[in-house]
């Protein structure tokens, strides 16, 4: 069963999803429901021998386009509503041992043009008002399936820490008549010590507020909301930020560093959201090579995260693991 | 998989899609990308004529 819950203290909503309890955990990697079927092979969740970027809807959703009725009513204390929504899997590759920080950089400006499609499309849907495109990678994360993949959900509302950004830079540009984030750049780009890339249409910071050692924030320097404000030269762009700060993440322990990569658009709700700003934000949980940093006490209780780090000298670090991305131009 | 339901469309003329239908009504989206090689080589070679 599923539905959603509102929690009138904190004013979000909550998924259940008890279907998702049976879904596929951590299979030996010749069971892989996201590989391709091969001949002879068992059949996986993809039937074709091979692919380049697969979208699908989600075995195991927590949203659904058609949602059961819930299972209870709803009361003025516990709200309760269709889970309505959708929860897609990309698969980034057929090649199960890859990961987005190892595939070559056509492959991700491919993937930005799925991103961008994929967003247009959900974003049309009646019910949906905002569309969550991200990444858990890594155990470290929860990972389930280790083969590539990224997730996207189209709620049938605004998440909360997309609301809070709303409200923050709703509020600076009524105060300033500025974007916050276009403001943020230019004073992270004057200060330059938290800086880790650059490119002519994006910036790759460790910010000033970063709450995980090396939490990564990748700024557009134009002033966009979504990826349908994306030129060309700013998709192609992306994945070359997107290649040059993933591949630094495993360079800096060498691991295939875990994460979560948080992309955030504006709303898909129709309203006029001018003042946001396209940003996506990663979330890292490691802290050195042995240690993890967990949501604890103060961050899950009381939501204050304490950083045991300064961004200033983990940009550094990081920074050092930059290199120039090569294109092949041969993407066939 | 349900034949009868394939969808097939473009994204742009560099992309193209396959949508099918999985047999438990989930729909899933094949993208292919046999332009983009051609696209980005006319993009350099503009940007190379810019600089």
């Amino acid at each position: 069963m599923s539905e959603l819950r509102f929690n009138l203290l904190l004013g979000e909503w909550t998924a259940t999803a008890t279907q998702r309890q049976d879904r596929t955990f951590l299979p030996p990697p010749d069971f892989c429901p996201l590989c391709p079927t091969k001949i002879g092979g068992f059949p996986t969740e993809v039937p074709a021998e091979t692919y380049e970027i697969v979208a699908f809807e989600n075995r195991f959703p927590s949203l659904k386009s058609l949602p059961e009725t819930p299972a209870i009513e709803s009361s003025e204390l516990f709200p309760v509503a269709p889970s309505q929504g959708v929860c897609e899997v990309i698969l980034y590759s057929p090649d199960h041992l890859t990961t987005l920080a190892d595939e070559p950089v056509e492959q991700i400006y491919k993937l930005v043009k799925v991103w961008r499609h994929r967003f247009e499309e959900l974003s049309a849907l009646e019910f949906v008002r905002y569309v969550f495109v991200f990444e858990n990678k890594g155990e470290a994360v929860g990972v389930t399936l280790h083969h590539p993949h990224g997730q996207i959900y189209a709620y049938p509302f605004v998440p909360p820490v997309v609301e809070k950004e709303l409200t923050q830079t709703r509020k600076y540009k009524a105060e300033k008549q500025s974007c916050l984030l276009c403001d943020i750049l230019d004073a992270e780009k004057r200060f330059e010590k938290r800086i880790v890339a650059e490119n002519d249409s994006f910036i790759a910071v460790i910010p000033f507020y970063a709450r995980y050692p090396f939490e990564t924030h990748i700024l557009s320097k134009r002033h966009l909301q979504t990826f349908n404000d994306f030129s060309e030269h700013e998709e192609r762009d992306l994945a070359e930020i997107l290649k040059q700060v993933l591949a630094a993440f495993d360079r800096l322990f060498d691991v295939s560093f875990p994460y979560i990569m948080a992309i955030h658009n504006a709303p898909s709700d129709g309203g006029n959201y001018d003042f946001y700003h396209f940003h996506i934000e990663f979330y890292p949980p490691m802290r050195t090579a042995a240690k993890l940093k967990f949501l604890a006490g103060s961050e899950a209780g009381a939501g204050m995260f304490i950083n045991d780090t300064l961004p200033e000298v983990k940009a550094a670090e990081l920074r050092g693991h930059i290199v120039p991305v090569i294109w092949e131009m041969k993407l066939d | 998989m349900d034949e009868k339901s394939n969808k097939k469309g473009e994204v742009s003329n560099e992309i193209s899609y396959q949508k099918i239908i999985l047999a438990d009504g989930r729909y899933m989206i094949f993208y292919t990308f046999s332009e983009l090689a051609e696209t980005i080589s006319e993009e350099e070679a503009a940007d190379e004529k810019d600089v």
